[in-house]
């Protein structure tokens, strides 16, 4: 049997449907999967073993093919042909669509198979496996579903059996941890301008968190090529940056007790961890679409009026005001909750996720009583301090 | 009659000129070969066929033969400047097929047939001025960029009774493809192809 998944969206949409694959190996442990997505996130495959193989169609040329005056205007309308061409020679059992654009929907109208689950387009016309697909956002209508859920209830998988293990081997990664000492990660970076925290942000919570953790290791983490443009705020806060591999990102995370991430694609790898996970979502960054999606969790976003904010189009606003709206107080409160412990009220909104049937969020309501300044408590948790 | 004069420049590499115009550089040929390729690198990868138009004394279609694996087909009506080019490339001569003006559009149909749709015209400015018109005509066939263009383009495809709809902007690739996708004279599997492309630039 082979099965062809299909998702033409970013890499963190890609890694958030690594249990739906999983559940499809599970079901059909002999069937191969195949799995076709932009070239630019190849990348994905370090860490989604459980594909056999992948096809990839590169985004960048399609636009430099469609823009360049001296290529044929056929050529990027060729490249999807060719790759659809190929595509239906493997002979697919099974579609599966896993993005929800127009654009793959029109890709599965082209791919010839028996079976099709997700949404296609036929001769114009709008095809479903399930009404659920029917479920999505438009004008004022807002889908209730984080987009797992969606898809999970679309093709009829449990979500409380859904397995979020990415397949890759750990990789040998010695954070250097003495015996009680935590390692706190941070995702500062993000591709999207809006959805990024200021860097005065993140190191007041570098130093708060020096603070109230002395012999707390902290390491930003990044892809290797952008670690230039964390040595900046590293020589500053003389918080590390290490430029990792997506797989060597996995076992990280394995290894960490915390991690603070931005919107990005690290967070998915996350939910196959049992690190405490502070998620910010500003700017575009919708929790409830793609939040993170393990218990022990918690996500702290804006209450700016105009937040979720459009995936298009830069802020509005003189000053991106949902940056503002979260201190670094209110992450280390939030650390301080997952650790049982209660603290002051927070600037922001935050939730915690709860894991049940599906996935839901509570609100974290403002909880008195002790803070982590307690100096007293500071001294006796360490001596050496 | 074609006056066609072999030269030499002074390290001694072979050049030639057609009625006292030269169609290469005569100083470094083949410097301006790598120029020209250099110009030219995005436009190789990944093709099938590569269409040369214009031979010259021939340097940028060896430099070509160097740098890729496609098949290379170069459009040259100048029996004189095929004849240079075997004799002077000899290890190259294999690697290229000469086809004459009058013979363009045929091979070029003959490749797409095959499936080897996947192209690229290169021009060499020097070896195409003496028959810049009937170039310009298959540059557009290969381009595809305008109205004849894309009706070579569904031709060469076996689409015959295709007409371009009318005001389609060429300056403005998003509105062109979704102005195609709109046309139902096309197949469905076009129409989905140039909505997907749409759906991409918008």
């Amino acid at each position: 049997m082979k099965i062809l998944a299909v998702n033409f969206l970013r890499l963190g949409d890609i890694l958030m449907m690594n249990p739906i694959l999983n559940a499809l190996k599970k079901e059909y442990p002999e069937a191969q999967i195949h799995h076709v997505c932009f070239k630019e996130f190849e990348v994905a495959s370090q860490v989604m073993t459980n594909v056999d193989q992948w096809h990839f169609l590169s985004r960048g040329q399609m636009f430099r093919l469609a823009r360049e005056n001296q290529e044929s205007f056929f050529a990027p309308a060729d490249e999807i042909l060719h790759l659809v061409g190929a595509l239906n020679l493997e002979g697919y059992d099974q579609v599966i669509n896993m993005s929800h654009t127009r654009f793959s929907a029109l890709f599965c109208g082209l791919i010839q198979s028996n079976v099709k689950l997700g949404t296609w387009i036929e001769n114009d016309v709008l095809k479903t496996s399930s009404s659920i697909f029917m479920d999505f956002d438009r004008e004022e209508k807002v889908s209730e579903f984080h987009y797992l859920d969606w898809y999970l209830k679309g093709f009829g998988i449990d979500p409380v059996k859904i397995d979020w293990r990415f397949g890759n081997e750990d990789v040998d990664v010695n954070p250097d941890l003495d015996e009680g000492r935590n390692l706190y990660l941070f995702q500062v970076l993000t591709s999207d301008g809006k959805k990024a925290w200021s860097e005065e942000k993140w190191l007041n919570l570098f130093s708060l968190i020096r603070r109230r953790d002395p012999l707390a290791k902290m390491k930003m983490i990044c892809a290797p090529f952008e670690k230039d443009l964390l040595k900046d705020i590293s020589s500053k806060s003389s918080v590390e940056v290490l430029g990792l591999s997506l797989a060597e990102v996995c076992s990280w995370i394995r290894k960490s007790q915390y991690f603070v991430t931005l919107d990005t694609s690290t967070k998915h790898l996350a939910n196959d961890s049992s690190a405490r996970v502070i998620e910010l979502c500003l700017g575009s960054a919708d929790f409830k679409k793609q939040g993170i999606y393990k218990s022990n969790s918690i996500i702290l976003f804006s209450r700016e009026a105009c937040y979720p904010c459009p995936h298009e189009g830069s802020c509005h606003k003189v000053a991106r005001s949902c940056v503002e709206g979260i201190q670094a107080e209110d992450v280390a409160q939030a650390i301080d909750f997952l650790n049982g412990r209660k603290g002051a009220t927070m600037s922001c909104g935050a939730v915690e996720v709860v894991r049940e049937k599906n996935w839901k969020v509570q609100p974290v309501y403002g909880f008195k009583g002790e803070g982590f300044n307690d100096e007293a408590e500071i001294k006796g948790r360490y001596q050496e301090a | 009659m074609s006056e066609v004069e072999v030269h030499f420049t002074e390290s001694g590499d072979s050049v030639v000129s057609l009625s006292g115009r030269q169609l290469s550089s005569f100083v470094d040929p083949m410097k301006e070969a790598k120029l020209w390729m250099d110009h030219y690198q995005h436009l190789i990868k990944d093709k099938d066929v590569i269409f040369v138009l214009g031979l010259g004394s021939g340097y940028h279609v060896a430099k070509l033969t160097e740098e890729v694996t496609s098949k290379i087909i170069v459009f040259e009506d100048i029996a004189e400047l095929i004849a240079h080019f075997k004799n002077t490339f000899i290890d190259k001569k294999d690697k290229v097929r000469f086809v004459p003006l009058s013979g363009s559009f045929n091979e070029i149909k003959r490749e797409f047939s095959k499936g080897k749709v996947r192209c690229s015209a290169l021009t060499f400015a020097p070896a195409i001025l003496h028959n810049k018109k009937r170039y310009a005509e298959i540059y557009q066939v290969l381009s595809g960029r305008s109205v004849q263009g894309i009706q070579a383009q569904f031709a060469l495809r076996g689409i015959d009774r295709f007409f371009t709809p009318e005001g389609i902007d060429f300056q403005s690739p998003g509105k062109a493809y979704r102005s195609l996708a709109q046309d139902q004279a096309l197949s469905s599997r076009w129409q989905n192809v140039f909505k997907m492309m749409s759906e991409f630039i918008k």
